[in-house]
């Protein structure tokens, strides 16, 4: 049982490095913005969905200025968003949906696998004196750009889309939001220098509309009542502060 | 990666427009079964049936319901009813500086992040002890939620893993299983 526990402390621990050399490299590209009460919404919202999400992170959600749309999950509990993918969003519940998106990628660890087989490589290829396991951050977190660069599989995107979405509906948001989302991003041209990396690196916006639709999106409940005029309103307040 | 842009271009153009109001038309293909249109989008059932791979004219959505014009008839189906991957191409806003009714706004002067941007940018660390601090107070969740009227569902959510389908010859029928018809549902409003 005290073997089990200690394992899983020292992979989160694993993970929340390899997160922190991840969202180095990203902030490298565009740093955090400056306004507290915005960083204060985002990380109280990112809270609440993600204690849907069925595992435990110390979870940190930052925004960064860059008008791409884009966001990144990093291990450990690490989510980034751009200020440019929020502006492009109407409502809290399309953020939540944005959120639990990342926070799936999280969970489901899409990019701390993708490190682990990196590792794995750098292992076979240097024999036990590969470096990237331990102490080189700045060779880890650039790497980590790589991946970022890249892309995950499509199944991975699909699936977090699935989670996120049920993470969303359980903490109380309105599933619809995450076809709003998808809708907004298909509206930008594919040679948008804004949308361009998020392009190259997930499935079109109508392939994941089609795999939530095949997967049952609209036979889930929807919220009783409307938003509230206070949950627009701070909706509202965080993107004119951004 | 620039097959991959090909093909993502390729299917923007057929999809854009199908959600954007009645002022953008697109067409779709009724591919997952026979279905008769339903007059309205809460599931009352209408007389106009329809044969699984018809081609219907969306005019807007509302919520998870999608006004179709089918030949002249008017009516609702579900979205999950129609193959969006299959639609082929219609009128749409995407060369419109102004799309549709959300906040995108093409614009020339706005840059993203490249991929190059992401490898070969110097990390910062100084950031990261920033992000570290940000999190957010467990006690307050309580009082976030109930504030912005958020309720949690107390029902089952799961959602079904599905897997990438091909798109589909407008010649060819529909196989495998049909999902249950759309039934009227309290919570299907316009919002």
């Amino acid at each position: 049982m005290c073997g089990v526990f200690s394992l899983s402390v020292q992979a989160q621990t694993d993970e929340e490095k390899v997160g922190k050399s991840a969202s180095a490299q990203v902030l490298g590209a565009a740093p955090l913005i400056q306004n507290d009460a915005s960083l204060k919404y985002v990380n109280m919202l990112g809270g609440s969905l993600s204690a849907y999400s069925g595992a435990v992170y110390k979870w940190h959600f930052g925004v960064i200025k860059s008008d791409a749309i884009n966001a990144f999950a990093m291990p450990g509990g690490y989510i980034l968003l751009s200020a440019g993918l929020l502006k492009s969003l109407e409502s809290e519940d399309e953020l939540a949906f944005v959120l639990a998106h990342e926070i799936a990628h999280v969970t489901r660890r899409h990019h701390y696998q993708v490190v682990q087989r990196q590792r794995l490589a750098d292992q076979a290829a240097k024999g036990l004196e590969a470096v990237t396991q331990d102490g080189d951050t700045a060779k880890l977190a650039q790497a980590s750009g790589q991946i970022y660069a890249r892309g995950l599989d499509k199944s991975a995107e699909f699936e977090s889309d699935r989670l996120g979405v049920e993470i969303m509906t359980k903490a109380g948001y309105d599933p619809v939001a995450a076809v709003n989302v998808l809708e907004k991003l298909q509206r930008f041209k594919g040679d948008d220098p804004r949308a361009e990396l998020l392009f190259s690196t997930h499935p079109s916006p109508v392939e994941r509309l089609d795999m939530l639709l095949q997967s049952g999106i609209d036979k889930l409940p929807r919220p009783k009542a409307k938003p509230s005029p206070a949950r627009a309103e701070r909706f509202q307040k965080f993107l004119q502060s951004i | 990666m620039k097959i991959s842009l090909i093909k993502d271009s390729y299917w923007l153009i057929l999809f854009a427009g199908l959600f954007l109001g009645t002022s953008a038309v697109a067409t779709a293909q009724v591919v997952r079964e026979d279905v008769a249109l339903f007059e309205k989008p809460d599931g009352t059932p209408g007389a106009t049936k329809l044969k699984a791979g018809s081609s219907v004219k969306v005019l807007k959505r509302q919520g998870f319901w999608v006004e179709v014009d089918a030949g002249g008839k008017n009516g609702w189906l579900k979205a999950s009813q129609l193959n969006f991957t299959g639609a082929t191409g219609g009128p749409t806003a995407i060369d419109t500086g102004r799309l549709g009714t959300g906040n995108i706004v093409a614009t020339s002067a706005a840059r993203g992040l490249s991929a190059k941007d992401l490898v070969s940018g110097k990390p910062n660390f100084e950031e990261v002890k920033k992000l570290d601090s940000l999190s957010f107070d467990p006690a307050g969740i309580d009082a976030f939620v109930a504030t912005g009227g958020v309720v949690p569902s107390k029902e089952k959510i799961q959602l079904a893993a599905a897997k990438p389908a091909a798109p589909p010859s407008a010649a060819s029928s529909p196989s495998g299983a049909t999902p249950a018809p759309a039934t009227k549902k309290k919570d299907d409003d316009e919002w």
